[in-house]
């Protein structure tokens, strides 16, 4: 009988001690955002013909704030909203670049193009982009255009 | 009568192997393995876990905040004797991820020694092998009362649901 009781005991004392254990659960979504957080926004004038056949580079045009947790594609869109629209033409109007990178991207008309691709596993970096606009073949004379870009992430 | 206790003696040695085997299953770590020492104590630890131990991120940039579960658990040791340390692991249901786990603390509410000096404000990060989170002496209070927090993602990581546990273990060296 004693025997017994010290066995019972030992079954007890054998399921408690050593450990203890409590159980979570973490929501980790694939997420991203690009915001603008400076521009240097101003209209372009190609009054004079050098202007006009040299074109401008507009260093430092925006700056931009890529927040992702995977990695990501950034395209830049260019929006015209001068009425009259021909991709082709002006599908060399304006290039883009990113800071650091070699090569100015042709940008077309309503259609998103890819300038820049994560190469790091920063969550947040932030990039500041170069323009330049080259109207010599792509615009006519007394023309005035108002064109918008925008930038859009994707996964990559 | 002597044949009789022999008897009894067969199912105890059996228990023996039983739970020294368990400690060893749980605490899946490198060298440290504080589970397999309480095993020679007689000390238990009770985890009481208040608030669900959920983490959501609604937007990008709550990855760039820290997020608390405040009073999150309370563990409690029995007897208190001195020089008992507390350690703490993540496992994670699946692959696992240190880098998450990494993130993933503990900050006492209560005044008690901790291990490392220079732990800001009593806060310990886990991480998928057992980390001392607490020394705890005979004067120390019977509960130890924790905040679990998640901190900010500054690197990409792996996306998705993940489920984790806590594992508490005692151990008197």
């Amino acid at each position: 009988m004693k025997t017994t009781f010290l066995f019972l005991s030992l079954l007890g004392a054998a399921s408690s001690f050593g450990q203890q254990s409590v159980t979570g659960f973490i929501e980790s979504p694939a997420m991203s955002a690009v915001n603008l957080i400076a521009s240097n926004e101003r209209p372009l004038d190609f009054s004079s013909i050098d202007a006009y056949a040299q074109g401008q580079l507009i260093q430092n045009y925006c700056q931009l704030e890529v927040k992702s947790n995977h990695p990501w594609i950034l395209s830049a869109v260019l929006n015209d909203y001068s009425g009259v629209t021909n991709q082709q033409a002006e599908q060399n109007l304006i290039k883009i670049r990113v800071q650091g990178t070699q090569d100015f991207v042709s940008l077309v008309p309503g259609v998103a193009v890819p300038i820049y691709v994560s190469n790091n596993q920063l969550l947040r970096n932030t990039y500041t982009l170069d323009v330049w606009v080259d109207p010599k073949l792509n615009m006519g004379s007394h023309q005035i255009k108002q064109m918008q870009l925008s930038f859009q992430l994707a996964s990559n | 009568m002597h044949h009789t206790m022999k008897h009894f003696l067969f199912p105890l040695v059996g228990l023996f192997a039983f739970s020294s085997s368990q400690g060893q299953i749980a605490l899946n770590s490198g060298s440290i393995s504080p589970g397999i020492a309480a095993l020679s104590n007689t000390n238990s630890i009770s985890v009481t876990q208040h608030q669900p131990l959920v983490f959501s991120y609604q937007s990008i940039d709550e990855y760039d905040m820290d997020k608390t579960i405040t009073n999150a658990l309370s563990v409690e040791l029995a007897p208190r004797q001195a020089n008992q340390f507390i350690y703490c692991q993540v496992v994670f249901n699946g692959p696992p991820q240190p880098q998450l786990a990494q993130r993933l603390g503990l900050k006492l509410r209560n005044p008690v020694q901790v291990p490392y000096s220079g732990d800001f404000d009593h806060i310990v990060m886990l991480s998928t092998t057992p980390v001392k989170i607490a020394e705890v002496s005979k004067q120390s209070p019977g509960s130890l009362h924790y905040d679990v927090l998640l901190r900010k993602q500054t690197k990409m990581e792996s996306t998705g649901n993940f489920n984790y546990t806590l594992v508490f273990s005692i151990i008197q060296p």
